[in-house]
């Protein structure tokens, strides 16, 4: 499902982000990515979501070079990986509802669907009561649920997540990460960056490591 | 990638739905931030009247230099000792010319009479023995006969001349010739104003959308990152671009209005001083559609070059 062969990626402004890594996980696996900050984990992840393309080496998601991929079709590649960031990137101006419906609106889906498919996703995230709330009413850790519900609310085939735990003590931290191995149970392909070390050896799961790039 | 999700909706109908979602969001946004709306509106409508008001104000001039009743036409004064049968026969022979239309007889009984209910002159008029006017011939000529009209209708003019009957060849065309020529430098100053407050416009409301833009930078940038196309986060601007176009002219249209009815009076009363039927008049339903197409069209002209400026330029977080 996701394969690197070789990356590198080295910022315009000089800085060595990743080099050489190679690195391949099967279609429904669910994998930790870890190393010091620093170390090019979110690199990484923007590697996989196409937010970035990498300087050497190649990047396959679904058996697609991902530098081969049309521009134009970069929306919709996109649209089948859910990215969850520590910083949640809610929209402020609208509530629970309208966060998680977007992604289906951009879809173009009936209005009926999309209310449906929402309140299930709101459901997995155990936010059910919580639709019509604005993101500033919300405690962090059901910000970041609701981030999650977003990026899943169209069940993509891979979930990425950049430190999703980073904000939340140790009992939301697991209770997170269980939802997340929820959804890899329904077949989606899940790699999430930590430096948790004690949480993701609990999860006992595949744990990728980056280490620092050495000049 | 195979996706385990398939749209249940085909691409017309998400289309449509995409278009429905814009408008909302583009209306409902304008209406949020009524103060800047109305602000933004309001220089747009401006900038707009300018330019159509001009373009009113020439067009009434026209309708005065090109009206049939101010069909250039040539009065033959008749010698005083021309009786009025003479006179009359005269002007049946000018009617068989080929470069005269029509010809009417005004005897100089009934240019006095005229003359008494239009100028007021009753009083004076009484105290003279006899009537100072002569009969005078008023030729409308056959203006598709022409070729250059203001250079055949000199011609003409020389022809009347020499025939014995006649003592003077007045032409009513001189003022209409320099109105003519004054106003066709006044259209291309007209024009020229109107590109450069129409670039005016498209200023205002690229620069407004384009701190929409800003202002929802987070929000595009969300949007993105969940697989939004780049024409579905430029929709909903270029809707606002519409409407601040859009509303932007119907306003201006009500200013030019509103300017255009307070005149209606005074010109009314000016123009019967001056013995004419002239009305203003407004500026008709082609024109008005023509200024609300195109000040739309700046609005979408705008719109997408301020977002197509964000577009290439952002950086996903």
């Amino acid at each position: 499902m996701i394969e690197f062969k070789a990356v590198s990626k080295q910022y315009p402004t000089g800085q060595l982000a990743l080099y050489n890594v190679n690195l391949s996980m099967q279609q429904g696996e669910m994998a930790f990515l870890t190393g010091h900050s620093g170390a090019g984990k979110s690199t990484l992840l923007k590697l996989i979501a196409l937010l970035d393309s990498p300087s050497d080496g190649i990047v396959t998601i679904a058996g697609q070079n991902t530098q081969s991929i049309n521009k134009r079709k970069i929306p919709a590649f996109r649209r089948n990986i859910g990215v969850i960031f520590q910083d949640h990137h809610l929209l402020k101006d609208r509530n629970v509802f309208d966060n998680i419906a977007l992604p289906l609106k951009i879809e173009g889906m009936r209005p009926h669907d999309i209310k449906r498919r929402v309140r299930a996703a709101l459901d997995k995230v155990d936010l059910l009561k919580k639709e019509k709330e604005y993101p500033q009413m919300l405690s962090a850790g059901e910000k970041q649920r609701v981030g999650i519900a977003r990026a899943v609310v169209n069940k993509p085939s891979i979930i990425l997540a950049d430190e999703p735990t980073g904000n939340l003590d140790p009992d939301l931290a697991l209770d997170i990460m269980h939802t997340f191995k929820q959804f890899n149970e329904y077949g989606s392909t899940v790699l999430i960056a930590s430096h948790d070390h004690a949480l993701i050896k609990d999860m006992k799961k595949r744990i990728i490591v980056l280490r620092k790039v050495k000049r | 990638m195979a996706s385990t999700y398939k749209p249940a909706n085909s691409p017309s109908r998400v289309l449509l739905s995409h278009h429905k979602e814009a408008i909302d969001f583009s209306l409902s946004h304008l209406w949020q931030s009524q103060l800047s709306t109305w602000i933004t509106l309001a220089a747009i409508a401006i900038a707009l009247s300018l330019p159509a008001s001009l373009y009113l104000l020439l067009q009434n001039l026209k309708t005065l230099t090109d009206d049939k009743r101010e069909v250039p036409t040539i009065s033959l004064f008749i010698k005083q000792s021309i009786t009025e049968q003479q006179a009359r026969d005269r002007g049946e022979l000018l009617q068989e010319l080929s470069e005269i239309d029509k010809v009417i007889m005004v005897p100089k009984s009934e240019a006095l009479e005229d003359f008494r209910n239009i100028t007021g002159f009753a009083e004076t008029l009484e105290t003279l023995d006899e009537n100072p006017l002569p009969h005078v011939l008023v030729v409308t000529p056959h203006m598709d006969l022409f070729g250059e009209p203001e250079l055949d209708m000199t011609k003409l003019a020389r022809k009347l001349e020499g025939y014995p009957e006649i003592d003077l060849v007045q032409m009513d065309i001189e003022w209409v010739q320099r109105l003519r020529g004054i106003l066709r430098i006044a259209e291309r100053a007209v024009m020229l104003i109107s590109l450069l407050l129409g670039l005016t416009v498209l200023l205002v409301i690229g620069n407004t959308i384009k701190l929409n833009v800003e202002s929802r930078k987070e929000e595009i940038d969300v949007a993105k990152l969940i697989g939004a196309t780049s024409s579905y986060i430029r929709r909903p601007f270029i809707y606002s671009g519409i409407w601040y176009g859009l509303f932007g002219g119907v306003l201006s249209l009500v200013i030019v209005h509103l300017a255009l009815y307070s005149l209606v009076p005074a010109v009314e009363e000016l123009a019967r001083l001056y013995g004419s039927s002239f009305q203003i008049g407004g500026l008709g339903f082609k024109m008005t559609l023509y200024i609300l197409l195109a000040s739309s069209l700046l609005g979408i002209i705008g719109a997408w070059i301020a977002v197509g400026r964000h577009l290439r330029s952002t950086t996903l977080p």
